[in-house]
């Protein structure tokens, strides 16, 4: 009887076949580490929140220049003067979606100026708001200034500091009467820092003008905190930020 | 008497190891590029591109109450010309006989310590309103050839008011003379790794 | 009619050689496959990455600035001469802590440096480097992220652009 089936061979084959697989499964274990740390390389950018904060910019920026435009003209009413300032700041929020539609985002501005409307001054903290910071440095390095403070609410003490190495000075305000005042300060060696403190029981609006020792003009002025709402919306995002904007600078 | 039977052997294991092999090809080929392979399209460098991009862009935005910023200001005083990077100057193109034709602004002066010395190209563009605010217009402030595949986009947009003073050659017009404000602008650096 | 000669036939010799040989490089190409993943300094990387925006972004940033990279020049001074001072180890410590390099899981060492764009190194007021944390090492990865910033105060004026560089390993 001859042989009737030869079956040897065949185990190499079949090895050959087993570690094809296990090739493929190695593959495929691969290709999920790779997926896996791309995932985690990809976290970085968000790109996103450069957009936020110039839209947020350039409306604080127009709202501060629509208020200097509007009230810069003499013996017009208040009325008058905040339709001016809508009137601008309509315009602009008319011509910004087109350039943001560039992009594919759609933004809308909206503004609100009650405490203009109204009256209500901003208090002499560092933000404006009645929770800032209360004692601050306004500016250093000053060679000569001009201060102008107009208070229409007060509480309690409020000072002005004229800090220089020599001798620092304080200016007392305890009430709203006789103001506004005008300080007008200079020094040849000695520049000084100009401080507010107690400002957050006080509330008005000033204005500082002058020189620092490098012979930088300088200006800081406040008279009232309104309000820009901005929305951006993509296809992946939307947001809606209110920020506080201190006009006039 | 011949005996045929025991080719097989070297048959079976010759096909045994072409399997094996074609796998292995197939691996090679089903691996090979990632979005994390080294090379400049790998998402990193990109992510590193545009972040240095808008880094230029913020840096140069920056201003304090009473002034304009660096880049407005740049805005403001341009000649509506194009610009060529030459090797040591940005060149007016079409007019590079005339020296003293050469852009030198604050942005240069950022892009040349930047940019230049890491070997990173780019082009800048303007995109601005005309017609009364109906029509866009793009014009090139640098450029230096068409961008590559991986390049990078970063904007920054800038407003301008009919109380700036603006170069007259500039091809910015006041979209609207009744209010103050005169146009808004698209500030587009493109960056891209040659 | 069996035969047991014991004559290995040179032709399954053959045959077996050639499977064993490719068998031997298949294995030989799997192991090189794997390797570029080994390396450790992806992690250091993102770490860095993330590290700087931190920093830039939220613990020296200027407050009065809109801008995500202007940062306020007394934060920056007193975070290089107080807060990443090496010899201090509980003030390096609870710097990196709260940067988010310091946990329970893993520990990065980080060394933080400013330079102008010409690549000089600047100096803070009393004349010291700006440079923080341990000296770099020789022998590991070390992920690294160079962030262009503005150095500002704006009680006096200054405005300067330059380089921060965090190093993390």
């Amino acid at each position: 009887m001859g042989i009737i089936k030869n079956e040897d061979a065949q185990f190499m084959l079949l090895a050959g076949f087993i570690i094809a697989i296990g090739l493929v499964i190695t593959t495929v274990m691969l290709n999920n580490i790779i997926f896996e740390s791309n995932m985690a390389g990809e976290a970085g950018g968000d790109p996103i929140k450069y957009d936020i904060m110039n839209l947020m910019r350039i409306s604080g920026d127009e709202m501060k220049s629509a208020y200097r435009n509007a009230t810069n003209v003499s013996g017009v009413s208040k009325g008058k003067m905040i339709a001016n300032f809508t009137n601008q700041t309509q315009n602009f929020s008319a011509n910004l979606p087109k350039i943001y539609a560039l992009h594919g985002e759609g933004v809308s501005v909206s503004w609100d100026v009650s405490n203009w409307k109204y009256n209500v001054s901003a208090n002499f903290t560092d933000d404006g708001t009645a929770t800032g910071e209360t004692n601050w440095t306004v500016i250093e390095n000053v060679k000569d200034s001009k201060i102008t403070i107009n208070i229409t609410n007060i509480s309690g003490i409020f000072q002005i500091g004229l800090i220089n190495i020599s001798k620092p000075s304080w200016i007392n305000l305890t009430t709203t009467t006789n103001t506004p005042l005008t300080f007008i300060n200079s020094t040849t060696i000695d520049p000084y820092s100009i401080v507010f403190r107690f400002g957050n029981t006080t509330s008005g609006n000033y204005t500082i003008t002058g020189n620092t020792s490098n012979s930088r003009v300088f200006l800081r002025s406040r008279e009232y905190i309104l309000y820009s709402t901005v929305t951006l919306s993509t296809s992946i995002m939307r947001t809606n930020i209110t920020i506080p904007v201190s006009v006039p600078w | 008497m011949f005996d045929d039977k025991a080719q097989m052997h070297t048959l079976e294991g010759v096909a045994a190891a072409t399997i094996m092999l074609l796998v292995i090809v197939y691996a090679i080929d089903a691996t090979s590029m990632t979005p994390l392979t080294s090379s400049t399209a790998n998402v990193h460098v990109e992510t590193e591109l545009q972040v240095l991009g808008q880094d230029i862009l913020g840096a140069l935005d920056y201003a304090e109450p009473g002034y304009n910023s660096k880049l407005k200001n740049d805005v403001l005083t341009w000649n509506g010309k194009e610009y060529v990077w030459n090797g040591t100057k940005y060149m007016e193109n079409g007019n590079a006989s005339y020296l003293q034709n050469n852009l030198t602004n604050n942005l240069t002066n950022i892009l040349g310590a930047t940019l230049i010395t890491q070997g990173i190209a780019h082009n800048v563009e303007l995109t601005f309103l005309a017609n009364n605010g109906t029509t866009y217009v793009t014009r090139r402030m640098i450029y230096n050839g068409d961008p590559s595949e991986n390049a990078v986009i970063v904007f920054r947009k800038i407003v301008l008011q009919n109380s700036d003073t603006i170069n007259s050659g500039n091809p910015i017009k006041d979209i609207d003379p009744s209010t103050n404000l005169y146009n808004i602008v698209d500030v587009k650096l493109i960056l891209w790794r040659m | 009619m069996k035969s047991d000669s014991a004559q290995v036939t040179i032709d399954y010799i053959t045959g077996i050689g050639i499977f064993l040989l490719a068998v031997i490089f298949v294995f030989q190409f799997v192991y090189g496959l794997f390797l570029p993943f080994q390396s450790g300094s992806d992690k250091a990387t993102l770490s860095a990455d993330r590290a700087g925006t931190v920093l830039v972004e939220r613990l020296l940033h200027a407050d009065k600035a809109i801008e995500l990279n202007v940062i306020d020049q007394g934060k920056l001074y007193y975070f290089n001469n107080k807060r990443l001072y090496y010899s201090n180890q509980t003030n390096y410590n609870a710097a990196l802590r709260e940067i988010g390099l310091f946990s329970n899981e893993s520990v990065f060492d980080m060394n933080v440096t400013v330079t102008y764009l010409n690549g000089s190194m600047m100096r803070n007021g009393t004349n010291f480097p700006l440079v923080s944390g341990p000296a770099l090492p020789e022998t590991t990865d070390i992920g690294q992220t160079k962030r262009l910033v503005l150095i500002v105060n704006s009680s006096t004026g200054y405005n300067e652009n330059a380089i921060l560089s965090v190093r993390v390993w």
